[in-house]
């Protein structure tokens, strides 16, 4: 299964895409809510860094964002990739998100919650002009992270 | 994003926001600036009411992150009121549960205050 969208111009439309986006992860994962929760954030993360750092706010640049599922929840391998393209100035490196922050610091905080809620994670550059943001994340839940998730943790 | 600020007896701010905490949201630039305000002022006892928002992200985190430094210098906390779990998830992602006070209600932040600085309420609010 995949989903494409495009996204560009003023931040309601980005409002309203991640709404609709919300609601898809919610089906994506069974409803379990608080998953889809997380990666919904991971993807906010991932399009505020794109617009913060690589477009400097010029929100009428394209982002494109496609997800894709394969496997399945009965098969517990049900797992979701996530590609986002933008076309910025491409970064000199790849870019692996910090395993360690300060508790009191700001910069890359958001890098590092995606890099703990996600299962992969990286920012690489395409040619000269633009760059993917890659995330995947296993949607098939053991039983142990299912009772956190029942308890709450 | 909704948000409302009491000063209560010039040291003390109640903050209350509803909806998205979020970058995106048009009032969010203003509500940064206005806590700066604050915080220029020498405010550092801040409530912040968070049950009713839905959603956090990094630059709300990060609000949240400013109060709780002040607070900290102050030899205090930020406290904060939050029960949605996937608010509160993002605080525990971020680490940042860890240097917030997590309180029940308004009332116990005032108790909080009394306690661990000099602010006593003149009158019962």
């Amino acid at each position: 299964m995949i989903f494409n969208f495009t996204i560009s111009g003023k931040e309601n439309r980005i409002v309203e895409f991640e709404k609709e986006l919300l609601e898809i992860l919610k089906r994506l994962v069974d409803n379990h809510d608080m998953i889809a929760h997380e990666i919904h954030f991971c993807i906010h993360e991932a399009i505020l860094n794109i617009i913060q750092h690589t477009y400097k706010w010029n929100l009428n640049l394209p982002i494109e964002i496609k997800l894709n599922v394969t496997g399945s929840m009965e098969k517990q391998n049900k797992v979701l990739e996530i590609r986002i393209k933008d076309n910025g100035p491409a970064i000199d490196k790849e870019l692996i998100p910090p395993t360690k922050i300060d508790k009191f610091q700001m910069r890359k905080r958001g890098l590092y919650m995606i890099g703990k809620i996600m299962d992969e994670f990286h920012v690489e550059p395409i040619a000269k002009n633009g760059n993917i943001t890659y995330m995947k994340k296993h949607l098939t839940m053991k039983t142990d992270e299912m009772l956190d998730l029942a308890n709450g943790k | 994003m909704k948000v409302k600020i009491s000063i209560i007896e010039d040291v003390l701010a109640i903050i209350k926001i509803d909806g998205e905490f979020s970058i995106f949201d048009d009032e969010f630039d203003l509500f940064a600036k206005e806590i700066a305000a604050y915080t220029k002022m020498g405010i550092y006892r801040f409530i912040i009411d968070l049950s009713n928002v839905t959603y956090v992200d990094s630059s709300g985190i990060g609000i949240i992150i400013r109060l709780a430094t002040g607070a900290m210098k102050k030899d205090t906390r930020a406290c904060v009121i939050c029960d949605q779990p996937n608010v509160l998830k993002v605080f525990q992602v971020s680490n940042v549960d860890k240097i917030i006070k997590f309180i029940d209600s308004v009332e116990d932040g005032f108790k909080f205050f009394e306690k661990t600085t000099d602010f006593h309420r003149k009158v019962d609010l």
